[in-house]
């Protein structure tokens, strides 16, 4: 049998963060050169600044820490960093805070090594203004004026791996060959597709494969007349559950060369197919209305 | 339940397409300080937390309730964190319910929310997985076909949704809290532009900020709403034989609600209900789901005003989903709607006389369903 189909997945977006009162001046501290610890209602020193302490109390001011830092403890960063080459994972105490912030070292440290900040050429109110080296701080001049950074762009991404599973995969396969299969619940006798290795609603069930027509039905849709961000086709199309002849599921696709305005529930529709053989659910490239 | 449930206290925080003024940590604590200020208690009195919220691709943070421990004053206690998508508010508050009810806690924090301008949920719920066609087109997409097929299974007049949602929008323009506060008049509605077709802009809920905090406690505390009944159901998305406009799930949720609140007749019995409607057409669906309506007919307490303030059983006077939509916390917003109602504490929206108001949330495909029933009388 060959094996399950894979394909790379990744889910990217640059999230607009908005960092609040607290955080947004930390933020424009470092812009300054000044790092700023947050005081909590018992007297400690939170470093980084933070809204509340650690009972969901508020902080009530902000105070200058540092700049010299203790390393409370590190770890060789794996994969380094991409300015630095190698690079230390290390929690580091700023003189005066009485707790510590995990951040990087541009060079190997470990736990009650002194470091101090080296800060970026053109601070942009970002965590990446700083990194720390080792040795002791110069005395610093910077001052923070007061200003908040309301705003910070965090590009997030996952690479993951989709496995379409056996079943699935068998499926695809047979879609790339153009043919559509489906699967007979021995219990229900309902037959699914696309498929899945079992029934939905019988688990125990044994499933025996079926082909299916490359005719259906369309049982629901909608006409989607707008642009949005991440769409992959020019508005407006018709997108809709397809209930194929012989099968007791319906499946999510595209409905093309129909016109939006007339097209209704009921419409009696066949696959038209891509020209590329792709093992997916794309190899159909949409259905389309046949005439009665 | 195995013993007495109140809701004792209550936040709920300003809703906004963008609340550029707050942190995620500073809207949660938010609605949390507000509801331990209601309740007239402190952190300490707390006993555990359960938060929810919709899938972490919104805001980009996964796992939040860690993030969150210190800002929800969880640390040292026990944290649960609960996700059934649009339904997880109120999905939360049902946790909690049974927390308390169980014996097992004294006074519970159920926290939800959603800052949904940390992203875009069009992109967020539209991805593009491996082996699909790229017909996702985020909420909208899916549930206007649903709408389409009520429309024709029903007969339902075509001005339904427009009515949902000048009511809704007049309820929410006196609701300080409220996001959209604009009224439309009908004609203005249904010159909306089509989204969705047959779904308007107008009949759409918006992307909002916002957070919402309950706490649960075995001991009433001033003004308490007496939890009567809670429940939750789900369904599988896709199965053979499944009818989307009227899920299973959703009426056994109703049965299983009223079963344990001892309401055998909900037209008359329930005062007031907060509905999970995104979209105009779901309330006559969900009056049907939650017997609140004849199957078939929704649509017809919406049209003839039933369903405003000032009918015999008013829907959603907060505004709803259609007015504030931080789609984590919406259902608890729902949920805490319907507490504030019997507890004589809904300010501009409080309904004459509430004794038993529903609270009630639907998420993912129509899969996930959440409703309480609450009361002012002690169970």
């Amino acid at each position: 049998m060959p094996s399950p189909l894979e394909e790379p997945y990744r889910l990217e977006y640059v999230y607009k963060r908005t960092t609040g009162p607290v955080t947004g001046a930390f933020l424009a501290g470092l812009r300054s050169g000044v790092l700023l610890g947050s005081r909590a209602r018992d007297g400690r020193v939170l470093f980084p600044a933070s809204e509340v302490d650690h009972r969901g109390g508020a902080t009530v001011g902000l105070t200058p820490v540092g700049p010299g830092a203790v390393v409370v403890t590190a770890v060789e960063a794996r994969g380094g960093h991409p300015a630095f080459g190698a690079a230390w994972w290390a929690l580091i105490r700023p003189d005066g805070a009485d707790t510590s912030m995990l951040h990087l070292v541009g060079a190997p440290v470990r736990a009650g090594d002194r470091v101090h900040p080296v800060w970026a050429a053109t601070p942009a109110g970002s965590i990446f203004d700083l990194v720390w080296m080792p040795g002791e701080a110069q005395a610093s001049a910077a001052t923070w004026s007061g200003d908040v950074v309301t705003t910070v762009r965090t590009p997030v991404g996952l690479d993951y791996v989709a496995r379409a599973g056996v079943a699935a995969s068998t499926f695809f396969r047979a879609l790339a060959e153009r043919r559509v299969l489906g699967e007979r619940c021995a219990a229900c006798g309902k037959v699914s597709a696309p498929m899945r290795g079992g029934c939905a609603t019988c688990p125990d069930a044994a499933v025996t494969t079926v082909e299916l027509a490359h005719t259906g039905v369309l049982t629901m849709f909608t006409v989607v007349r707008f642009p949005f961000e991440g769409q992959r086709l020019a508005p407006p199309y018709v997108a809709g559950w397809i209930l194929l002849d012989g099968s007791d599921v319906p499946l999510f696709h595209l409905v093309g060369g129909a016109d939006p305005d007339t097209i209704e529930v009921g419409a009696r529709v066949r696959a038209v197919w891509a020209d590329a053989p792709v093992a997916s659910l794309e190899a159909i490239q949409h259905f389309t209305p046949v005439s009665p | 339940m195995k013993r007495p449930v109140a809701v004792v206290g209550v936040g709920r925080t300003r809703c906004a397409a963008r609340r550029d003024d707050v942190s995620i940590l500073g809207l949660v604590r938010e609605a949390v300080d507000a509801a331990l200020l209601d309740a007239g208690l402190d952190h300490d009195d707390i006993d555990a937390v359960v938060l929810g919220k919709a899938p972490d691709t919104f805001e980009g943070v996964l796992q939040p309730e860690l993030m969150l421990a210190d800002a929800l004053g969880a640390a040292g206690k026990p944290v649960l964190r609960v996700h059934t998508a649009g339904s997880v508010g109120g999905s939360a508050a049902v946790v909690g319910t049974t927390l308390v009810a169980s014996g097992r806690f004294q006074r519970v924090l159920v926290v939800a929310f959603e800052k949904q301008s940390e992203s875009n949920a069009m992109w967020a719920l539209s991805p593009r997985y491996p082996f699909s066609p790229p017909a996702l087109a985020g909420a909208g997409g899916y549930f206007a076909p649903i709408i389409r097929a009520y429309q024709q299974r029903t007969g339902a007049p075509a001005d339904t949704g427009l009515h949902v949602v000048c009511k809704d929008r007049a309820n929410g323009a006196r609701n300080p809290l409220a996001h959209v506060r604009e009224v439309p008049t009908l004609d203005e509605a249904a010159r909306s532009p089509m989204l969705w077709d047959p779904v308007r802009y107008v009949e759409t809920c918006p992307s909002s900020d916002g957070a919402c905090a309950v706490i649960l406690a075995s001991e009433p505390g001033d003004a308490p709403a007496w939890v009567r009944g809670a429940a939750v159901r789900s369904e599988p998305v896709i199965f053979a034989g499944r009818d989307e406009i009227t899920p299973a799930a959703a009426f056994a949720c109703a049965r299983a609600v009223y079963a344990e609140a001892g309401v055998t007749d909900p037209k008359r019995q329930i005062d007031v209900a907060e509905l999970y409607v995104p979209f105009s057409w779901y309330e006559p669906m969900w009056l049907e789901a939650c017997g609140l309506a004849d199957p078939g007919v929704g649509w017809r307490p919406v049209v003839e005003g039933v369903t405003a303030m000032g009918g015999a059983l008013p829907v959603n006077p907060s505004g709803g989903v259609l007015c504030s939509n931080p789609i984590g916390a919406s259902g608890l917003f729902r949920f805490a709607e319907a507490a504030l109602q019997v507890r004589g504490r809904a300010g501009p929206a409080q309904v004459d006389g509430a004794r038993t108001a529903l609270g009630h949330a639907y998420g993912g495909g129509s899969q996930f369903f959440a409703m309480w029933v609450v009361g002012a009388d002690r169970p």
